[in-house]
């Protein structure tokens, strides 16, 4: 118990195509996990408002690059399928694992693409995007009167790609759903 | 690139110093054991959506951060402790003076750490310690996309270091000395 250990964990199922990987994660997790336990408030100014967690703006994205390997301080993918930061999933949901008697924590996210929604074209990245604040100052406070609440936007966490071979290319089949189970797992070493 | 996994750890050290500015090492930089109160935070707000709150506020983990000491020798750290099992004084334990702390990153060094210290005034804490330990605001969220409104966060012991695990010489405290203790948490890919 002297070390707690995160991993990532990704079932990719589209078709015929059953794919298993693990992440790698950047900088800016574990910034996000440093920025919560320096913290001391979230607040608003005025009436009621909301700070954000990471699942404010939970995503995944697909890119087609082979060959970029994952650098600490990326933000997106370096192929995008899709404009912009590429297509968002159709459904998202998940799970959570409640390790009290266990001491094994996990929540899943389900990113689900449906059949059709992607091109055919050759996957070769993917990224978990969240909600990430990155302050690190001791008893930092985060006042916020904006409406809704505040939000830092969809922030790359973690990058699973074949350029660093954590999974093998496939051709995505596009008469199929396209399903993205991604599993984070906090235990003890 | 990024490695695969983060690795969370906790290291303590442990001081005297008189009021000329002497310092006495009681215990040099040793790793902790973590609880469940740690890993319980972190999954937290990977996945939670927000913190719902007004003018009033939700605290996060540093908001009262505490060290504590306490006297047994004989009870080994179990990833399901919840507090310290023979606190000095009344539970959870005598508050240090002073409590402060420290956010700090350097990617170029791959160190990513929160230095949280702890202080007592001379006089203020008597005793022979076979224990202490790290307190934070644990937030409730058990379940996918949970919110929290406005309060505070159950405080739980979220590690410990021990004599009954090897770890901590047992020692009488010096009243006529300044007793301080830091703690680090430190995260590497």
């Amino acid at each position: 118990m002297t070390h707690i250990e995160v991993i990532g964990n990704v079932k990719i199922t589209n078709g015929e195509i059953h794919i298993i990987g693990e992440n790698r994660f950047l900088e800016r997790l574990i910034q996000h996990l440093l920025s919560y336990l320096t913290g001391r408030q979230g607040r608003s100014s005025t009436g009621t408002r909301y700070t954000s967690l990471f699942c404010n703006t939970l995503n995944c994205r697909l890119g087609e690059d082979l060959v970029s390997h994952t650098q600490r301080d990326m933000v997106g993918m370096v192929t995008p399928i899709g404009a912009g930061l590429g297509t968002e999933p159709d459904t998202i949901s998940g799970t959570v694992t409640d390790g009290s008697g266990t001491g094994i924590w996990r929540v899943k996210y389900i990113f689900t693409f449906n059949a059709g929604s992607l091109p055919a074209v050759t996957v070769g990245e993917m990224g978990l995007y969240g909600d990430m604040y990155l302050n690190n100052t001791f008893k930092w406070l985060r006042s916020c009167g904006t409406l809704p609440g505040c939000t830092e936007g969809e922030i790359l966490a973690s990058r699973l790609s074949v350029a660093d071979g954590d999974f093998g290319s496939f051709i995505i089949d596009d008469t199929a759903p396209l399903v993205i189970e991604w599993t984070i797992e906090f235990s003890f070493v | 690139m990024p490695k695969e996994r983060l690795k969370i750890k906790g290291l303590v050290r442990i001081t005297q110093t008189d009021e000329e500015g002497n310092e006495t090492v009681i215990q040099d930089w040793t790793e902790n054991r973590f609880c469940n109160g740690m890993l319980k935070y972190l999954w937290t707000l990977m996945s939670g959506l927000n913190l719902n709150h007004s003018t009033d506020g939700v605290y996060f983990g540093s908001n009262n951060v505490q060290i504590y000491v306490g006297r047994d020798t004989v009870t080994s750290t179990t990833f399901d402790m919840s507090e310290l099992d023979d606190p000095i004084g009344v539970a959870p334990g005598i508050a240090p003076n002073v409590i402060d702390g420290v956010g700090y990153r350097n990617p170029a060094t791959n160190v990513y750490t929160v230095r949280y210290l702890g202080q007592w005034f001379p006089g203020t804490i008597s005793g022979t310690v076979g224990e202490i330990a790290l307190y934070l605001n644990v937030f409730n969220g058990g379940s996918f996309l949970w919110q929290q409104a406005t309060g505070t966060a159950p405080h739980t012991m979220v590690s410990r270091l021990s004599n009954a695990d090897g770890e901590l010489t047992p020692f009488a405290i010096d009243t006529t000395k300044t007793l301080t203790i830091e703690w680090i948490i430190r995260m590497d890919f």
